[in-house]
């Protein structure tokens, strides 16, 4: 067990833990302001889009927006097999059905 | 006995109605599982993220860092922004406690997660009088167990598969955060939001070194679709 990736851990479960605990223990019947609320609610889909979009649009750290790159290709297919399944156990065997099929194509 | 009491009903009652919920968690975390030894955890540490951080998506987020190597201090602020998401739910659901103890609001605090809440939430609206934080605690404990029996099995497993890239699962990743951002669509607000982060996120990875551009992103696209939208949820 490496220290690192332990000290890591902890510090990830004290920051998440302060997320939880603030306004449990904090908040005494007042609420947050509606613009605070609707902030921390994008906060999901802004992070989950900036970990998939470089992934997928970048994947060797310059743009390629074309078929040639396998990953955007992939990305989309498995997209779209998301929006029909909404399950997310579906949808990752499926988007590896689909990059191993297009290495397997393009090779 | 001092201290906090906790009904054992109400939190009997908030696992077995979770059960259902377990099922969805259980896989969740079997993905999390391969990924992780995947992404160079060990099926020790894997484990150990569950229990300490209790946070699937963060926990997620984390695992392309760790692969690639990044920074402590980086990893633990995209955990940080990730689940400031908590805050709205701790101060709905703060709002439905009716106990005022520090120590019993300090232990259902560890077990406010996604599913949990929604399950708190959900019951607090029917009104049955039970103890709402110790119906959280059952359904958070459901939850957890769920969690890491899911990310052991599947951790084990992930380490029978040899090279990632022969099996697709350099892919999976990204297929998993496709799945998990998918469902979270259910606006407006949040289409143009992703917009948003789907431009800056590459412009700020391709212009700057490490993995700032999750940070940056997360916190301005969020910010900037919140200036343009009114409230539609």
């Amino acid at each position: 067990m490496r220290s690192e990736i332990i000290i890591t851990l902890v510090g990830m479960g004290i920051v998440t833990y302060l997320t939880r605990v603030l306004f449990i223990v904090g908040m005494k019947g007042d609420r947050l302001p509606p613009f605070v609320v609707r902030w921390l609610s994008y906060v999901p889909v802004a992070v989950l889009t900036a970990i998939i979009c470089p992934m997928i649009a970048a994947p060797e750290k310059h743009l390629n927006l074309t078929y040639d790159n396998p990953y955007l290709v992939a990305g989309i297919l498995t997209t779209i097999i998301a929006v029909a399944t909404k399950n997310l156990v579906i949808t990752v065997i499926g988007g590896m059905g689909v990059i191993l099929l297009l290495k397997f194509l393009v090779g | 006995m001092s201290g906090p009491t906790f009904d054992r009903r109400q939190i009997w009652k908030g696992f077995a109605e979770s059960v259902p919920v377990m099922v969805s968690v259980f896989a969740f975390g079997l993905v999390y599982g391969v990924l992780a030894v995947q992404s160079g955890l060990t099926v020790l540490e894997a484990f150990l993220s569950c229990v300490i951080v209790l946070a699937g998506m963060s926990q997620f987020a984390s695992l392309p860092l760790f692969a690639a190597g990044i920074s402590p201090l980086t990893i633990i602020g995209t955990t940080f922004i990730i689940n400031m998401r908590h805050l709205i739910m701790g101060a709905s659901i703060a709002g439905k406690f009716t106990e005022r103890g520090l120590f019993g609001k300090a232990a259902a605090s560890y077990f406010l997660i996604d599913e949990s809440f929604a399950m708190a939430t959900a019951y607090a609206e029917k009104k049955k009088g039970g103890s709402v934080r110790d119906y959280m605690i059952g359904s958070g404990i459901a939850v957890f167990a769920a969690w890491n029996i899911g990310t052991i099995l599947g951790a084990l497993f992930g380490n029978f598969l040899g090279d990632p890239k022969e099996f697709g699962l350099d892919f999976a990743a990204a297929a998993a955060f496709i799945g998990l951002l998918v469902p979270q669509i259910r606006g407006k607000g949040d289409i143009l939001v992703l917009l948003i982060a789907a431009a800056l996120s590459v412009g700020a990875y391709l212009t700057f070194e490490g993995s700032w551009y999750i940070l940056i992103t997360g916190i301005t696209a969020s910010l900037a679709g919140a200036l343009v939208t009114r409230d539609e949820k």
